[in-house]
């Protein structure tokens, strides 16, 4: 998307990043998002697979200004409950460990706010997982979620208003 | 005071790695210690069984988000072993350039944003990024031109997509890689930069006599090729790994331990293995910079290798930009061969070590047998060994600060593990 300046109509104002590993079994559930939101192919919206590592996310986001991460979390919930976290609302550390070498997506949201690199809006949906083993598939609570996880993706960005145009330097 | 302290330490839960370790002493001798890890790869052997060779680098290169590369140019080598394959110098200067890409930003990921903090007292790089938000943007900073590097010649930054057996699917573009010219210059300075802030931590006062396990090539600072050579003078061809390495049981842990064939001794592989093995082939501005830092041609206190890591750093961006400076785009891309019957090794220095691949080809061209020897195994043994020599050394400390002090020993490692912040749950008993 670069060179875009965000005053073209088709110009994507919302970055959603899918995040996880869809070699360990429900961590994977981030990239299945994606996979299911690309068949809708949803307006003014740019889909991106993202591996997890919280210095490389910051990269990802700088210069957009709304941002949606979706990701498999561990908080000995129901597998497949979603959570919301957003504004001053940052995930606390831990419950989203599964991310390359623990510096995370929470740490990630943290670090950019210690630093003031947040998005100027920005939300995190974490989708409780069951299993993390090495080469299995999503468990089926955890697959279940998925479309819920888009309807209630696709309802908030249709509901948010748009944000103003971005720089062009990304 | 009582006789025995037992330091236990709870699973350590993580998708790159489970671990434990577990302490016990007996007043000031440790009488225990064990290290205990979780090691993802051998799922990945399974996997490989039955696969076309060609395979091989993708598959394996999913084993580990921070050091795709080793994965691909380890696997890719050895299946080019078996064929009988000889690469263009054009391809074997792309592939080192890409290396360098994933040196750099492994490298800083571990020194600034896992280990850095243990050295100046915060809990994580969080709270470190309060108090030195600029340190923090500058290693950022550089990380991302290392991701930009791999991208530019991998395709992707992450699991890069464009190296294969005999080469490269498609030559990167000349005009991307000068791109990164001014980058890269930038980056050669601020590296420098930052390897001096580095050398101004405290570093604890702890020695140990490796035994140095590391690539050397006649020619370069070795990262892609080179042979196995130890600090006492073990010389022997990538092929010959396993009579002189192996990998065995111990009772005590699921994990597999690796010594050398005949000895009991562990031994280091890493940056400070690199580096004690091939200082003099650093650049002369590498040396220099060492030289500055504090650094002697040899590196024994552990706790230094933090230092060496961001030598390493300063010497990939030099080389990266003579690579970038040199490129001639390879024509052919990749070199071509048929799958023949046989075994092939391969072996490269990922940012944490040698990295130790052979797999068993039928005619056909099918993987029969995968083995693949991760640094961190390797390491396993020397962690341990550290660990009971930092334990040692400490005894008069708190647990709290024991506890910090081992943690930040089994980060000298950069093991896959180190990933958590303050992973170690210590539990004292006094009987």
């Amino acid at each position: 998307m670069q060179g875009c300046l965000g005053i073209e109509e088709n110009c994507p104002q919302t970055l959603i990043l899918g995040i996880g590993d869809p070699q360990r079994g429900d961590d994977g559930v981030g990239h299945a998002v994606i996979r299911r939101l690309e068949t809708q192919s949803p307006k003014g919206v740019e889909l991106q697979r993202h591996w997890g590592e919280g210095t490389a996310l910051m990269a990802a986001w700088k210069g957009w200004e709304r941002v949606i991460l979706v990701d498999a979390m561990v908080s000995s919930g129901t597998p497949g409950s979603l959570r919301w976290f957003e504004g001053e609302a940052l995930p606390p550390p831990g419950l989203f460990p599964y991310s390359t070498h623990r510096f995370g997506v929470a740490e990630a949201l943290r670090m950019a706010a210690v630093l003031g690199e947040l998005p100027g809006s920005w939300a995190l949906l974490g989708i409780e997982g069951e299993s993390f083993q090495a080469g299995n598939g999503l468990s089926p609570a955890v697959a279940a979620a998925v479309e819920r996880a888009c309807v209630e993706i696709l309802a908030r960005i249709s509901t948010v208003p748009r944000a103003a145009p971005r720089s062009a330097s990304r | 005071m009582s006789d025995t302290r037992i330091i236990e330490v709870g699973q350590l839960a993580r998708v790159e790695g489970e671990g434990a370790l577990h302490v016990r002493l007996e007043g000031d001798r440790v009488a225990e210690l064990a290290f205990r890890i979780y090691e993802a790869p051998r799922f990945f052997e399974a996997l490989l069984r039955g696969r076309d060779y060609r395979e091989a680098p993708d598959i394996t290169a999913r084993i580990c988000g921070i050091c795709p590369v080793a994965y691909l140019l380890g696997a890719g080598q050895a299946m080019e072993a078996l064929l009988g394959l000889e690469i263009t110098p054009e391809i074997r200067a792309l592939r080192r350039l890409i290396y360098c890409g994933e040196w750099i930003q492994s490298h800083l990921l571990h020194v600034f944003f896992l280990h850095a903090p243990d050295f100046l007292g915060y809990d994580d790089a969080i709270a470190m990024a309060a108090d030195h938000p600029q340190l923090v943007r500058d290693a950022m900073a550089l990380k991302a031109t290392g991701n930009r590097l791999l991208e530019a010649v991998g395709g992707r930054a992450v699991h890069p997509v464009n190296l294969r057996v005999g080469g490269f699917h498609r030559a990167p573009d000349a005009e991307a890689l000068a791109a990164l010219r001014p980058e890269l210059e930038r980056g050669v300075e601020k590296a420098r930069e930052l390897a001096l802030a580095v050398a101004g931590f405290e570093f604890p006062e702890v020695t140990q006599a490796y035994l140095c396990v590391s690539l050397h090539h006649p020619e370069e600072y070795a990262i892609t090729e080179g042979r196995i050579v130890s600090s006492e003078g073990l010389e022997i061809e990538v092929a010959a790994f396993e009579d002189h390495f192996e990998e065995y049981q111990v009772a005590r842990s699921n994990a597999l331990h690796a010594r050398l064939v005949g000895s009991d001794r562990p031994y280091l592989v890493g940056p400070v293995a690199r580096y004690n093995n091939n200082f003099a082939q650093l650049s002369e501005e590498a040396r220099r910079l060492a030289r500055e830092c504090g650094l002697g041609e040899r590196v024994d206190n552990p706790f230094r290798s933090i230092q060496v890591r961001m030598v390493e750093v300063f010497y990939a961006f030099e080389e990266a930009l003579r690579l970038v400076e040199a490129y001639r785009p390879p024509a052919p891309a990749a070199v071509e061969g048929a799958p023949v019957a046989g075994r092939g090794c391969g072996c490269t220095e990922a940012p944490r070590g040698i990295c130790y691949h052979r797999y068993d080809v039928d005619r056909e061209g099918l993987i029969r047998e995968a083995r693949i020897m991760p640094p961190t195994s390797q390491n396993q043994r020397q962690m341990e060994a550290d660990l009971k020599r930092v334990v040692e050394s400490n005894l008069s400390l708190s647990d709290e600060a024991l506890q910090w002090r081992c943690e930040q020993a089994i980060r000298n490692f950069d093991p896959c593990i180190s990933c958590a912040t303050h992973f170690l749950k210590l539990m004292v008993e006094r009987g």
